[in-house]
């Protein structure tokens, strides 16, 4: 009967390839079947800074002891001649997009999961996909023809186990494996609990709790224990600990309409009092509302998240208001009573998110007795013109020219990285 | 979303908005009219239909390329230096690298 067979492939070292491929002075000496061949390079946050975090590394600088999330002058003792350049988060987007479409050039099945990351399935067995390795082999020299990138494909029956699969492709020579239905069992439960994907902190508390080393060990726990511990993960946990998964693959994932927008960003500083931290609440939810009108949606639920200092700790809560809105000026004012009620006004805020959803669609417009709803509705769509043809710091408020404002460092970066 | 029914890979990822942004301008991009190209047979034919047509001034209908769908115009054609069709509310003309067909009525 023929099946589907499901793929994850990601690419190695994504943003220090990405800088390592765009630099012509290295081309010569790369091969695909040798990472060696790279220079030992990182991509830091930020380089001028000996605080700043690695967030990529080439095989070979990893040779040296360095890793991601490593600070950059521990890596620089490690290894004082590493390369270090700066993020380029724009460019890593659009060698990212352009990837993927060369996956599903091969497999109109397609999925893209992470920047790095993409499903794939093809039916087996199949005239077109005879050999499923040699067709994952033409995935992963297209890739590396085109983009001189290396990526790691993990073939399985479904998508859990392609994640799981992939995992092994990546110590594997040359970056393939296909794991078949019978070998499940074998191949899977000997592995440790903590490479259980997806799991988080429960992998942990299988290990305490239920006293499981292997994916073995938790296949072996009766689902009516996980459902006690875990709701409804306790059904997936048991599952995926034998080897099963009904997640299938929706090559239009990212067309559906949002749930809802947010916003968040973390301060260069601990803020401590009120007004710093009113500033960058309305700043995101200027961002948040900015979005809502580019979708012509609004919504009836609004957010605030606050992370504490040393990003331990805070609080999320939400408040549902009685009609619809997308304008600050309506939001605002719940968000600052969220916190007020939720923040003691003392401890240090490092964070903080603003998000908005329980969304509908804006056709009709709620006008009011008290304020000149069609005149503010003219106000933002020329603000947005305004930033659209000029930028974004084009036009800002002028609270976001005090010190707490953040709006301008933001507008610099994508994902808090320089863009 | 109930992880228990469906893809749980689309309620676990991560994706920055300037992500979500640029894959959608991309499928939007990549799902642009494109110009078809003709074959030789197609332009050979496109070019003998515009002269007869020219030569007889005989009425033709005219399928053009637009980006939101072909126009199709009805009229008579003529050519000084740049080539025109007579159509019962104006008189246009026609680029002739967007022709897609001549057909004589």
């Amino acid at each position: 009967m023929t099946k589907l067979i499901y793929g994850l492939c990601d690419m190695q070292s994504f943003y220090a390839s990405c800088e390592v491929a765009s630099r012509e002075e290295f081309a010569a000496q790369r091969k695909e079947f040798d990472d060696s061949s790279d220079p030992a390079l990182v991509v830091a946050g930020d380089p001028a800074r000996r605080s700043g975090i690695i967030l990529a590394a080439t095989p070979t600088a990893k040779k040296f002891g360095v890793s991601n999330a490593m600070r950059l002058g521990e890596a620089l003792r490690l290894y004082p001649r590493l390369l270090v350049v700066r993020p380029h988060m724009e460019f890593y987007l659009q060698v990212s997009v352009r990837i993927q479409e060369v996956m599903r050039q091969l497999f109109p099945l397609q999925e893209q999961f992470s920047v790095d990351e993409g499903f794939f399935a093809f039916p087996y067995p199949s005239h077109l996909f005879s050999d499923p390795i040699a067709v994952a082999r033409k995935l992963q020299q297209r890739i590396w023809d085109q983009f001189r990138i290396r990526s790691r494909i993990g073939l399985a029956p479904n998508k859990w186990m392609a994640k799981m699969s992939n995992a092994q492709a990546k110590k594997t020579p040359g970056g393939i494996v296909w794991w078949h239905e019978e070998e499940i069992p074998t191949l899977l439960h000997a592995l440790p609990v903590e490479e259980m994907w997806g799991l988080k902190k429960r992998a942990e508390i299988l290990k305490t709790e239920f006293n499981a080393q292997t994916i073995g060990d938790v296949a072996k726990i009766p689902i009516g224990h996980l459902r006690a511990r875990f709701g409804v993960w306790g059904e997936v946990i048991s599952r995926w600990s034998h080897g099963e998964d009904h997640s299938h693959i929706n090559p239009n994932s990212y067309g559906a309409p949002h749930k809802g927008f947010s916003h968040r960003t973390t301060l260069p500083r601990d803020f401590y009092t009120r007004h710093e931290v009113a500033v960058v609440i309305l700043e995101l939810l200027d961002e948040v509302c900015y979005r809502l009108r580019r979708a012509h949606q609004s919504g009836r639920r609004v957010g605030l998240g606050i992370t504490y200092e040393k990003l331990s700790g805070g609080f999320w809560r939400m408040r549902t208001l009685p009609q619809h809105t997308n304008t600050p000026e309506e939001l605002y004012p719940e968000l600052l009573r969220l916190l007020d009620q939720h923040w003691d006004g003392v401890t240090g805020v490092r964070a903080v998110s603003v998000g908005v959803d329980q969304l509908q669609f804006t056709e009709a417009l709620q006008l009011s007795f008290f304020v000149d709803i069609p005149k503010r509705k003219g106000l933002y769509e020329t603000v947005d013109q305004i930033h659209e043809r000029f930028g974004e710091t084009s036009l800002i408020r002028a609270v976001s020219l005090t010190k707490a404002g953040q709006l301008r460092d933001r507008s610099e970066k994508i994902g808090g990285h320089y863009a | 979303m109930n992880i228990n029914d469906g893809n749980i890979f689309e309620s676990m990822r991560l994706v920055l908005p300037e992500h979500r942004r640029l894959m959608l301008d991309w499928k939007r991009q990549r799902n642009v009219r494109q110009l078809p190209v003709l074959s030789e047979d197609e332009a050979a034919q496109i070019h003998y239909a515009l002269s007869e047509a020219i030569a007889n001034g005989s009425r033709v209908r005219v399928t053009l390329y637009e980006l939101q769908g072909d126009i199709v115009l009805e009229g008579i054609l003529s050519f000084t230096g740049q080539l025109r069709i007579v159509t019962e509310e104006n008189v246009q003309i026609i680029d002739i690298e967007r022709l897609l067909s001549v057909e004589q009525i």
